[in-house]
């Protein structure tokens, strides 16, 4: 079983990435959310693969965002998601120029993550609870690449 | 009238440069009376932008002075106006508008809508750099309409029509555990009402979908269809009409949802949102089977956008 681990509060790339490996690498993937400095100690320690932190594979390179680098790293090629790759970076990078939709993402995820913990209790319910957000950008994406 | 001339001379060796002046001059819509020299009517917002230019294009290594110069005689402005007219661009959006009309029913809605948004970003875009107003505006805003016009009336059928009358003062606390009632296949304005009245309006509300408006049960209240309590008046969405009513118009972060939903239900200006809420709402709603379910689903994204609106912009760029 593969392993994940990031830093912990997340709000847009951690939960973008993880519904990504769930719905089309990994189905039984395992994400865990720590404080910031113990994720490459944890990664070490636990062999797993740390992500969207400083200096690793699965992290910003230029201007590209994490989700940009499970997607070349585990070759997607499906082009709604590609597509979605552009709106998640440039709503995590904060370049709207890329694509319309980046904006619209990046108030609904800060939404959400807003209510942690008042509504969702952490990170993994987080994540639960915009399964549906990023199917349904998905689905759009589907759609809009056909 | 007078003119501000832009004479600029760019380092040959720079092509970034060279191409980021040229995209920037190309979107204020300059003139180009020959290499280098460049003119636009002179406005303050026009000022500012070439100083900007100036600035660019002095801080990397180039030459540029900005004149605000007038024609000797009114042969020169005339000529001049003459290189700012729009009416090929406006000719190509009309032609385009016309094209997309003709294949709407072959289309899927996302399609339809993608191409109808498109056509208003070009529209955008071409009047903001339409300083004389060109005789063809009017032509490609009727074509523009008319496309609008079709596709509501193809994928939107009993979209209602707004009237003008009053909107009353109500009060939410005569509006408890009621029924209200609206068209099936629920789209932007009526999934906002939807969440808005569940939330904030009426929270024990229940809710009956309409294949036909004319079914609507007599004890039920009616909202965005002809004749019913709650529609569109004054230009404003059924969203924003119950905002009114029940005294919601002062909350900033509802009047940013309502910003949103009426840009994609009535349309004009631009909502930076709006085009990612309206993904969103498309993907949900091929996923989702009945309209309860696209309510359930749809209310957590607008407590989000709601929660995003109503805190300070958190910073962003702190990611590795």
């Amino acid at each position: 079983m593969t392993r994940f681990v990031t830093r912990k509060h997340a709000k847009l790339d951690r939960i973008a990435c993880p519904w990504l490996v769930h719905r089309f690498i990994d189905i039984n993937a395992e994400f865990v959310y720590v404080a910031p400095e113990l994720v490459l100690d944890f990664a070490m320690r636990e062999d797993a693969l740390p992500f969207d932190v400083p200096n690793v594979e699965l992290g910003h390179h230029g201007s590209q965002c994490s989700f940009d680098a499970f997607v070349r790293k585990y070759r997607v090629t499906d082009p709604a998601l590609l597509l979605m790759a552009e709106i998640v970076r440039g709503a995590d990078t904060g370049d709207m120029s890329i694509r319309p939709e980046s904006s619209g993402l990046y108030a609904i995820a800060a939404g959400f993550a807003s209510q942690r913990p008042a509504r969702y209790a952490n990170d993994h319910e987080l994540l639960a609870a915009q399964r549906t957000v990023y199917d349904a950008l998905y689905e759009y994406c589907r759609k809009s690449t056909a | 009238m007078n003119w501000l001339v832009l004479v600029s001379t760019l380092p040959g060796q720079n092509g970034a440069l060279r191409i980021r002046a040229w995209r920037a001059l190309k979107a204020l819509g300059v003139a180009t009376l020959r290499d280098g020299v460049y003119v636009l009517p002179e406005r303050p917002e026009l000022v500012d932008a070439l100083a900007a230019q100036q600035l660019d294009i002095a801080g990397s290594g180039g030459s540029a002075f900005v004149f605000s110069l007038t024609g000797q005689s009114e042969g020169d402005d005339s000529a001049l106006r003459a290189l700012f007219n729009r009416d090929a661009g406006y000719g190509d959006l009309a032609l385009s508008a016309e094209a997309e009309l003709s294949k709407l029913t072959g289309r899927s809605e996302v399609e339809a809508r993608r191409g109808l948004r498109r056509l208003r970003r070009e529209a955008a875009a071409i009047e903001a750099i339409d300083y004389f107003g060109s005789p063809s505006r009017d032509h490609a805003k009727l074509a523009l309409a008319a496309l609008e016009a079709a596709l509501q009336k193809t994928f939107s059928p009993d979209e209602p029509t707004a009237v003008d009358v009053a909107i009353p003062a109500l009060e939410a606390r005569d509006y408890r555990k009621r029924m209200w009632a609206t068209r099936s296949r629920l789209w932007v304005d009526r999934v906002a009402c939807v969440w808005l009245i569940g939330r904030f309006i009426d929270r024990k509300a229940s809710f009956v979908w309409l294949d036909d408006p004319a079914t609507c049960p007599a004890d039920a209240i009616g909202f965005d269809f002809d004749g019913a309590a709650f529609s569109h008046s004054n230009g404003l969405s059924t969203f924003e009409v119950l905002l009114e009513s029940f005294g919601f118009a002062g909350d900033p972060a509802l009047a940013r949802i309502a910003a949103i939903v009426h840009a994609l239900d009535i349309g004009g200006g631009t909502v930076p949102e709006a085009a990612g809420f309206e993904a969103m709402l498309l993907g949900l709603r091929d996923r989702c089977r009945s309209d309860d379910e696209l309510a359930a689903k749809t209310s957590d994204v607008f407590d989000s956008l709601h929660r995003a609106f109503g805190e300070p912009v958190p910073p962003r760029g702190t990611n590795p």
